[in-house]
């Protein structure tokens, strides 16, 4: 009756094929936060309690969600988002991830394409100079 | 060491105790300009220097710096960074201090050792609170044994048997209550800006200012102002003027201010010999965030306006944020309790401190008996609870989410109702199903209108957003989110202890319930805890999700009246439920009072948040 409700309202992300278990998501915001840059060092080094950690990486992850999937976008700037950028899978940006694929892992993937898109260019450009100096 | 000149504009004397009443006052501290520059262009981040201390009024004349200079005793720094909060501040001395040692190869002066500990991070001020007898400090003693060669877990053991001995930064010193029994002797406000954000009654800075003014004619507001909102801040002041007996004090900022006067200081009463004085302390450095402490320049500064309208502002060792401290007294036995939040103990954990070493600290420095550690269910104490005192006792209020969401479902069917989404029949069907907790069964009427306002899953159109706009001062769009929260907020209190694959949930769906759930378990804590201490509870229906909260205990306790901070618009019947709840618990000795402050809880903060009150000083 819940999932009913859950997925046919649309409310929520769509119902994933491939479960993940329900800590993953937390414990991954967790250890981001204790990955954080802290001067020399990251937050670890603030050896933050496990609770208190818990719980302000609870405020994370609702505050990443609701900035997903509980916000209000202007229809022109949403059509506009979709139609300029594309995901890693080739979906328009402004369709939700595929199932199953964290929100927080989808961020992660972009960074790495554009990574991949960075080296392929330095690549280009370093066999252009190449190529001319053989020449 | 830069003098602040406090310039007054409109007044004939120099002197803001001379200033007459009604009156408005404009102070215009005068900050060395290339100063104020350096500080401009200071980004707000967190400290990587564990000792930093803001460089403000006799510090003023440091350079701002909060992170260590690349190369420079870089091991030493790295030691105290990854020790400080772990192993305390003795034993990262001693770490330090060998490290240090070896990397000088024996060139180092011992007058010079403290300097390069606090440059490399160490927060070598706060050792005095284990200074042994005698005129050596504990820098000094353990680099003679270090460089003696002792070894260093002999040395460590024997700072280990030292006792933790407090020194308040202003003896006598003690935080004002705020559970109603002071009386009122002045407000500090931050007005961020001059314009409303939708227009007068949208519950902006500037509604909470025109409220406190209106409201308290006889107590003296502080506002600080940012110099390009001055004049407009200044205008409003005038108007307002008319109808108050104490002076409207507004105090320019070259840096943009936040909203949240709150936080960068809590006011209290030092009793010494015959006199009274009133004394705001500030935190080592004011600061926002919880995963980690953020330095946040502007914030700072104000301090020193705050000094050039006369207050005796004094800089504490330790580190806070003032909406996570809230201090009461308990008639029935007459202890004074300091609410914490859990941040600020792991906060000053930071500084090398145990967490009995920060509890001693906190009562020592706020001079209350006892504190009261509360987890951290929002980011501040005060947006989770308020207490208020009677003869009887201790009067702790806190939110009641299940109800307050459900008049916030009632409200939105109301609206979806109005804009003709839903007929009169569904709509009074869906109360029903509130009502009864029928939610599949809500879902099943009100789901597909929900699908229609959305580009893409929980993504909503601005068009359908308006539908839930009540009046110009509204926010459709914080309405619509308040309204998804209420649905969440409930289908969180029903998935149990199912699985996301029993539900068919996809694991961001079900992460973000089930903190839901967590954060519901916790505010029980808090509870149990109160309970626990003999106070009396009190449920207030209420939401408190930062930027989508409704929350209605984020107010100022009066004596004799509770200013209860109202959202209004499409939620206004929350605020009456929440009236409602204060009156019930609070008798008829006390009044409850509405501010507007809608746009201030869109933007995370509240009444509270906002505003810090002083004591009048009585004469004895």
């Amino acid at each position: 009756m819940l999932t009913s409700f859950v997925t046919g309202c649309l409310l929520l992300v769509p119902t994933a094929q491939a479960q993940v278990p329900e800590t993953t998501q937390l414990e991954e915001v967790m250890a981001n936060v204790r990955a954080q840059s802290l001067g020399s060092g990251t937050v670890d080094d603030l050896a933050l309690p496990e609770d208190f950690l818990r719980r302000l990486s609870d405020r994370i992850l609702r505050r990443s969600f609701e900035d997903h999937f509980r916000i209000v976008v202007d229809a022109q700037v949403a059509e506009t988002a979709a139609a300029g950028s594309v995901s890693p899978g080739g979906t328009a940006a402004g369709t939700e991830p595929a199932a199953g694929t964290s929100i927080f892992r989808s961020v992660l993937d972009v960074l790495a394409l554009l990574a991949l898109g960075v080296l392929t260019v330095l690549a280009y450009f370093a066999w252009k100079a190449r190529a001319r100096r053989d020449r | 060491m830069i003098a602040l000149v406090a310039c007054l504009i409109c007044a004939p004397s120099p002197s803001v105790s001379l200033s007459m009443p009604g009156e408005v006052v404009i102070l215009r501290p005068a900050f060395d300009a290339a100063r104020v520059e350096i500080w401009r262009t200071a980004p707000e981040e967190r400290p990587g220097l564990r000792g930093f201390r803001a460089p403000i009024f006799d510090r003023a004349g440091d350079p701002l710096v909060l992170q260590a200079e690349p190369g420079v005793d870089a091991g030493v720094a790295r030691i105290i960074a990854e020790r400080l909060a772990r192993e305390g501040l003795r034993a990262t001395l001693v770490a330090a201090l060998v490290r240090l040692r070896a990397d000088s190869n024996g060139g180092l002066q011992a007058a010079e050792v403290a300097p390069r500990l606090e440059g490399a991070g160490f927060p070598v001020d706060c050792l005095r609170f284990w200074s042994p007898a005698g005129a050596e400090t504990l820098v000094e003693s353990v680099w003679k044994e270090v460089d003696a060669d002792r070894p260093a877990t002999e040395i460590t053991a024997d700072l280990a048997r030292l006792n933790f001995a407090f020194e308040p930064t202003v003896p006598g010193f003690r935080i004002v209550t705020e559970c109603g029994e002071e009386a009122v002797g002045a407000v500090r406000l931050q007005v961020s800006s001059a314009t409303d954000y939708a227009e007068p009654g949208a519950g902006g800075a500037m509604d909470v200012f025109r409220s406190l003014a209106r409201r308290m004619p006889d107590a003296e507001i502080l506002v600080g102002v940012e110099t390009k909102h001055l004049a407009g801040v200044e205008a409003e002041a005038r108007s307002l003027a008319a109808a108050r007996s104490a002076p409207i004090t507004i105090i320019e900022s070259p840096l943009p201010l936040a909203q949240w006067a709150q936080d960068n200081a809590k006011a209290g009463i030092v009793e010494a010999s015959e006199a009274r004085s009133v004394v705001w302390l500030a935190p080592r450095y004011a600061s926002r965030g919880e995963d980690g402490t953020t330095f946040i320049p502007a914030e700072n500064l104000a301090l020193e306006g705050l000094a050039s309208a006369g207050r005796s502002v004094r800089v504490s060792p330790l580190l806070f944020q003032g909406g996570d401290l809230m201090a009461l007294r308990d008639p029935t036995n007459g202890k004074r309790y300091l609410l914490v939040g859990e941040a600020e103990i792991a906060r000053n954990r930071a500084l090398g401190l145990t967490r009995d070493e920060v509890l001693d600290a906190f009562r020592g420095e706020f001079g209350v008996d006892s504190c009261v550690v509360l987890p951290a269910v929002s980011f501040h104490v005060d947006l989770e609870v308020c207490v208020r005192t009677n003869s009887e006792g201790v009067v702790a209020c806190v939110l009641d989410t299940s109800a307050g969401a459900r008049v916030v479902l009632h409200c939105g069917v109301a609206a979806l109702e109005r804009a003709h989404l839903v007929d009169a029949d569904a709509a009074r069907l869906s109360d029903a199903d509130i009502d009864a907790d029928r939610h599949a069964e809500f879902f099943a009427r009100i789901g597909p209108v929900l699908e229609t306002g959305q580009h893409a899953a929980g993504r909503f159109t601005l068009e359908f957003a308006r539908h839930f706009q009540l009046g110009d001062a509204d926010s459709g769009v914080g309405n619509l989110e308040r309204f998804l929260l209420a649905i969440d907020l409930w289908t969180a209190a029903r998935i149990g202890e199912s699985s996301a694959e029993e539900l068919g949930l996809d694991p961001d769906s079900f992460a973000y319930l089930t903190s839901m759930r967590r954060r519901e378990a916790d505010r029980i804590r808090v509870a149990n805890a109160f309970a626990g201490l003999g106070w009396k509870l009190a449920a207030v229906p209420g939401l408190s999700d930062e930027t989508r909260s409704i929350d209605p205990l984020n107010g100022l306790h009066l004596r004799g009246a509770y200013l209860m901070p109202t959202y209004g618009g499409l939620f206004a019947p929350l605020d009456d439920a929440a009236e409602t709840a204060f009156r019930a618990a609070f008798g008829t000795d006390v009044s409850v009072e509405r501010v507007p402050t809608g746009e201030t809880q869109r933007r995370a903060g509240g009444l509270h948040c906002a505003a810090a009150l002083e004591p009048v000083l009585k004469l004895r």
